[in-house]
């Protein structure tokens, strides 16, 4: 079977070297754990917990040097579906919306769920429309999917110059994070910690492209699972004597409200259409916990859900990393794991919020102003909360938090050991590294293979293609690291733009490529350019206070989108035979990948025609 | 090798039976190759096994979709009763959807590949 050539089997070896990297971030651990206890500097600690990390992960990804195009784009296809599942989750949240929607549930209670939820949903929704299907189309970028199943160049340019957006403000809020976590654990300024966080980039990805990532991705993701899950347990067992926060911190949200009540929390009360997500900085807590429909409306709440959902299934970053497993079915169970693990983290996130509101009400709230709690002075001196006003007794506003920083806070609150706290801020800084590095090796990779390189790639040699890769993936890093540094911006709000973009005009096109065989280059043209147009209206109504918050872009762009691209198809003539035979494989699993297929016969007509 | 799926989700297509093509590229023991490539599933095949899929598509993105609209709307009222000590309204928002984002999942991947195996389009890796 010749399409059987090309694929090398799954390394069987996978397990034993991930077994080896995580005994060495355990053992790492535990060893500055023994150094706190003997005496050893907070700054050295730090130090070294950044140095364990960053080793760790660099090595991986420079162990996975390749210079072949297959591996450099699309890891050789034999990423298993556990090892991906967890990466995508990770990716999936990133470091933006781990630390986002872990603080604004900490700060605004029940109607934050709507981000997690959507998010959790949109690859579930993902496994269900669209991945299976690229998978079995196994280009390595969205744009160069399109370009190919529409037999169209100018398509392809537009769909690259439509991508480039959501991946670099996803790029552009995860390093900001990234900053963050780096400037808590050393003492840098800004523009040293962005060198650094690009210099660690440029380490994990340069050497093997997408190999690269696929393996310090899951490398960092495990750290990321160890990182939030450990410290949630142990409060979790400080809490309720049991270590599975996730499902026994119902008793505490029914005694956080009694005692809410009695301290005359406020309850406040948003329209259908509201929508207000605490901004990133220090917060005073919105209102109760669980009271619902407090900040974010009926309406709007039901809404985001569809718009993340969207957003998150259209994701360009999950769908290039969703199509580098052995398998179609490899594919599916991959992001089965994916909603499973994104589920979990977002129970503990629900878990650690309660918490956290817990020790508020019960531990400082009624408390002396001038002599505050040793955990919140703890709190305050590293800078994640502050005291609104002076003097007098705290009340539950008078606190504020920092919203990014509820993770963190979490063992510090605790009185956990320096160790445990070090672990989250690293594990902050590895999941906003990989989600970072995924964005940034798919917009280069899109850059060096759909712009630079174009539909004339069949002919390349492997190390032109590698090479255009690489510097393409060098400028990525070093555009979105300056635009991390230099501009301001909330995290969490940029990582929804992101997503509303992808929602609004890859959604639909992907959507209807797969499911409608009438779709035509034109309609997808005309998908592609009505949502974004009727996004960027969306966003500039928003600016003039028109009613509609931006946030909810998809809810309108992506009908339009979805009846531009009907009209337009039908005006033109009906695809032909090669694209439908095109579609009706790409509706089925097994086989020699399309693309694969594609640029065989290419590379075939290039030499004959020599 | 040939895995027969229980056949209650095949009702309205095949009828209980492996479709002909299927037996028989299991029979002389060459599942892909065809003439026009390499085809895993044999061409008469492809109809039938898009509908089923359509049809798997549709029972789970649908039920799912509307539990996902609905259940939050109702979480005011349900916040009065409890259930493992969580708001009942706040439980299902939160644990609810995720669980059942999970069994959604997991059911869908589940059917379609043996509907994939039903008609002989699966991938022997």
């Amino acid at each position: 079977m010749s399409h059987r050539q090309g694929i090398s089997p799954v390394n069987a070896m996978v397990g034993v070297y991930f077994g080896i990297f995580a005994a060495c971030l355990a053992a790492g651990v535990v060893l500055l754990l023994i150094f706190e206890q003997l005496g050893v500097t907070d700054a050295s600690l730090k130090t070294a917990m950044v140095a364990i990390s960053v080793i760790l992960f660099a090595t991986i990804g420079a162990g996975a040097y390749t210079g072949r195009v297959r591996e450099f784009l699309l890891s050789g296809r034999r990423v298993p579906a556990v090892y991906n599942g967890v990466a995508l989750a990770v990716v999936a949240l990133g470091a933006a919306g781990t630390t986002g929607i872990a603080g604004a549930l900490f700060l605004a209670g029940f109607d934050m769920l709507c981000i997690g939820v959507g998010i959790v949903a949109g690859l579930s929704v993902s496994v269900m429309l669209l991945a299976p299907y690229l998978r079995k189309f196994g280009a390595p970028t969205i744009p160069s999917y399109l370009g190919q199943r529409f037999d169209s160049g100018p398509l392809r340019l537009l769909a690259a110059t439509v991508c480039v957006l959501p991946l670099m403000l996803l790029a552009i809020a995860e390093i900001k994070i990234g900053l963050m976590s780096v400037m808590w654990l050393l003492p840098l300024p800004p523009e040293a910690a962005g060198g650094l966080i690009g210099l660690v980039l440029a380490l994990t990805i340069l050497p093997g492209g997408v190999r690269s990532l696929s393996w310090s991705g899951a490398a960092q993701a495990m750290a990321v699972l160890i990182a939030i899950l450990l410290p949630a347990a142990i409060a979790a067992v400080m809490q309720t004597n049991l270590p599975f926060g996730q499902f026994s911190h119902g008793p505490i949200i029914r005694a956080v409200a009694r005692l809410e009540t009695a301290q005359d929390v406020p309850i406040p009360v948003a329209s259908l259409l509201a929508l207000d997500i605490p901004g990133s900085g220090l917060q005073p807590i919105v209102g109760r916990f669980s009271t619902t429909f407090g900040s974010i409306g009926q309406l709007a709440y039901v809404l985001l859900t569809l718009s993340v959902l969207v957003g998150t299934a259209g994701s360009p970053a999950l769908l290039s990393r969703a199509v580098t497993t052995p398998s179609v079915y490899d594919t599916r169970k991959s992001i089965g794991w994916a909603v499973a693990i994104v589920g979990v983290l977002l129970l503990t996130f629900s878990s650690v919020a309660i918490f956290e509101r817990d020790i508020l009400v019960g531990s400082f709230v009624g408390q002396s102003a001038a002599d505050p709690p040793a955990a919140l002075r703890r709190l305050m001196d590293i800078g994640l909360a502050a005291l609104d006003g002076q003097g007098g007794r705290l009340n539950a506003n008078s606190i504020l938090f920092d919203r990014d920083g509820m993770l963190v806070a979490l063992p510090v609150m605790m009185g956990m050991p320096l160790a445990v706290v070090n672990l989250v801020a690293a594990g902050i800084m590895a999941a906003a590294l990989t989600g970072a590095a995924t964005s940034l090796t798919q917009l280069g990779v899109m850059l060096g293979e759909d712009v630079a390189a174009g539909p004339s790639n069949a002919a390349a040699s492997d190390r032109m293609r590698v090479t255009v890769c690489r510097l393409a993936i060098v400028g990525a890093i070093a555009v979105a690291g300056v635009g991390a540094v230099a501009t301001n911006g909330d995290p969490l709000v940029l990582m929804l733009y992101a997503i509303l973009i992808s929602g609004s005009t890859i959604f639909p096109v992907l959507l209807l490529s797969i499911w409608w065989k009438r779709l035509t280059v034109a309609g997808a043209i005309a998908c592609l350019i009505t949502g974004l147009f009727t996004t960027l209206a969306v966003l500039l109504a928003d600016l003039a206070s028109l009613g509609i918050p931006a946030l909810l872009a998809p809810v309108i762009a992506l009908p339009a989108a979805l009846v531009a691209a009907g009209i337009a198809s039908y005006l033109t003539p009906a695809p032909g035979r090669h694209i439908l035979e095109m579609v009706r494989d790409l509706r089925i699993p097994g086989g020699e990948t399309i693309y694969d297929r594609e640029m065989r016969q290419a590379r075939q007509r290039g030499q004959r025609s020599r | 090798m040939a895995v027969v799926p229980s056949p209650h989700w095949a009702a309205g297509g095949a009828g209980g039976t492996a479709p002909h093509g299927r037996q028989a590229a299991y029979r002389s023991g060459d599942a892909s190759p065809s003439a026009q490539g390499e085809q895993m599933i044999e061409r008469k095949e492809r109809k039938p096994y898009w509908r089923h899929t359509k049809w798997q598509m549709l029972t789970s993105v649908l039920p799912f979709l509307v539990a996902l609209l609905v259940l939050p709307l109702y979480a005011d009222q349900l916040n009065s009763r409890r259930f493992l000590g969580f708001p009942l309204g706040y439980f299902l928002a939160c644990h609810g959807l995720v669980l059942i984002a999970v069994v959604t999942t997991f059911a869908y991947i589940n059917r379609q590949d043996a509907i994939d195996h039903w008609h002989g389009a699966h991938e022997d890796l």
